[in-house]
């Protein structure tokens, strides 16, 4: 075996255990050595690449992601018992309605939602589902993150609310935002999460098809719309408790 | 006697039977494969949440076509190769700005002495500034434990190129790392 060959199977194989290459290195002490060097540097390799620690739980996880299917209710509804649904409903009676009429600014952004809404409308509706991936390489392409799923404090991870549709969002001034969309019990909800000048306060979309709300965050605005009749305010506390800033 | 009517859905012993069997290899699969298919989609997208979910997905596909895998040994690389699918899928479309691989938390067993502290995070630097040409043939190789014909079979190369893959992507590491001799010419150049 030439110096040649004998480096690129060194190299390429630490820890090899071809007798034709050990035999190579027999009574040569260069080659030895270079085995010995390569052999140490395999060493620190292996312990540099396989000590990422691996997150807890995830096994457990990946275990639960494939549990039997629930009840084939649509929508968000579906994850809440009978008695989160009259908690639901009550809070619904109780939000204050936002009143006051917004500023110009705030109205203009609200008449660019609407557009998007119905110019997004055509591509949403009939895609069938997308991947948790890509939603969550869209929520953090616009400074957003969703760790553990979407998991939030309501119990519902966003990852298995029947997400439809994720795209970049360049809503409002900032050119950076997210528009989710998930399956509501009347038809698509759109969750978008949008960089851009808070509103001052939440206002009520008006359209003759959708109905939501803009909600002012720290960092931009998240909107939460769906068809007429479609409950939201589950909605907006599961993304609210779910997604993260990150910017 | 007439069997009682319920809502529930028919199964008969052997679907259910059937139905645990295949959970059971798919859990057995996930405690066998987990940390290593988390690794390596760490490497490949240097970001926590991402690689969770990279993870997550690949493992549902997994399950979704659990039937396809013939055989039990071949799992990891069926695995590792659905993940390298995903990954590519997700950053054809997206290219989200990713938190920096050096900041992974680490093990923390390994943590302890400073002198290997101070190695593995040069070798972290040094790993993740290799072309993924070089980097992928050796993550395979590390993390899965894969022949060189395997390597082959998962990025679509000949064998002879993922050898020479490996030999220049461990002189790359042993130059950055600074304890060899001065780097010789490729003793073998099979790059197709």
């Amino acid at each position: 075996m030439d110096d040649n060959e004998f480096r690129l199977r060194a190299f390429s194989e630490p820890g090899s255990e071809d007798p034709d290459l050990h035999e190579a290195a027999r009574g040569d002490s260069t080659r030895q050595r270079l085995m010995q060097e390569i052999a140490e540097l395999e060493e620190h390799i292996s312990s540099a690449i396989d000590t990422v620690a691996v997150p807890s739980g995830l096994a457990d996880r990946l275990k639960q992601q494939v549990e039997p299917a629930r009840t084939g209710k649509r929508g968000l509804m579906r994850f809440f018992p009978v008695a989160a649904m009259v908690v639901i409903a009550a809070a619904i009676t109780l939000m204050p309605d936002p009143g006051n009429r917004p500023g110009a600014q705030d109205l203009a952004f609200h008449d660019e939602l609407v557009t998007h809404l119905h110019d997004e409308a055509a591509a949403y509706d009939d895609e069938g589902s997308t991947r948790w991936a890509e939603v969550s390489g869209v929520l953090a392409a616009a400074g957003l993150a969703a760790g553990n799923g979407g998991a939030s404090t309501s119990g519902i991870p966003l990852r298995t609310a029947g997400l439809k549709f994720a795209r970049h969002c360049d809503l409002g001034d900032a050119g950076r935002g997210a528009h989710i969309v998930l399956e509501g019990e009347q038809g698509p909800v759109s969750v978008i999460l949008s960089i851009n000048k808070p509103v001052d306060r939440a206002f009520i979309i008006e359209d003759e098809r959708f109905q939501g709300r803009i909600i002012p965050t720290e960092y931009g605005n998240m909107v939460i719309v769906g068809e007429q009749g479609e409950i939201l305010s589950g909605y907006e506390t599961m993304v609210a408790d779910s997604v993260q800033w990150s910017i | 006697m007439m069997n009682e009517i319920t809502d529930q859905p028919v199964m008969d012993s052997s679907t259910q039977d059937s139905d645990q069997q295949r959970r059971q290899r798919y859990e057995q699969l996930v405690d066998t494969c987990y940390q290593d298919v988390y690794r390596y989609g760490f490497w490949l997208c240097k970001n926590q949440a991402l690689a969770q979910d990279l993870v997550q997905e690949t493992f549902l596909r997994a399950w979704r076509s659990l039937d396809s895998l013939q055989s039990d040994k071949a799992a990891k690389a069926w695995l590792f190769t659905i993940l390298r699918r995903e990954n590519a899928r997700l950053y054809e479309r997206y290219r989200p700005d990713l938190v920096d691989v050096e900041d992974v938390p680490i093990a923390e067993a390994d943590d302890r002495e400073p002198d290997r502290r101070m190695d593995r995070d040069l070798l972290h630097s040094a790993i993740n500034r290799l072309d993924s040409d070089y980097r992928d043939p050796l993550l395979l190789q590390v993390i899965g434990g894969f022949s060189g014909k395997e390597i082959a079979e998962i990025l679509d190369l000949n064998s002879n190129t993922v050898m020479t893959r490996l030999f220049r992507a461990r002189s790359k590491l042993r130059d950055m790392f600074g304890t060899s001799e001065p780097e010789r010419d490729d003793p073998d150049n099979n790059e197709n």
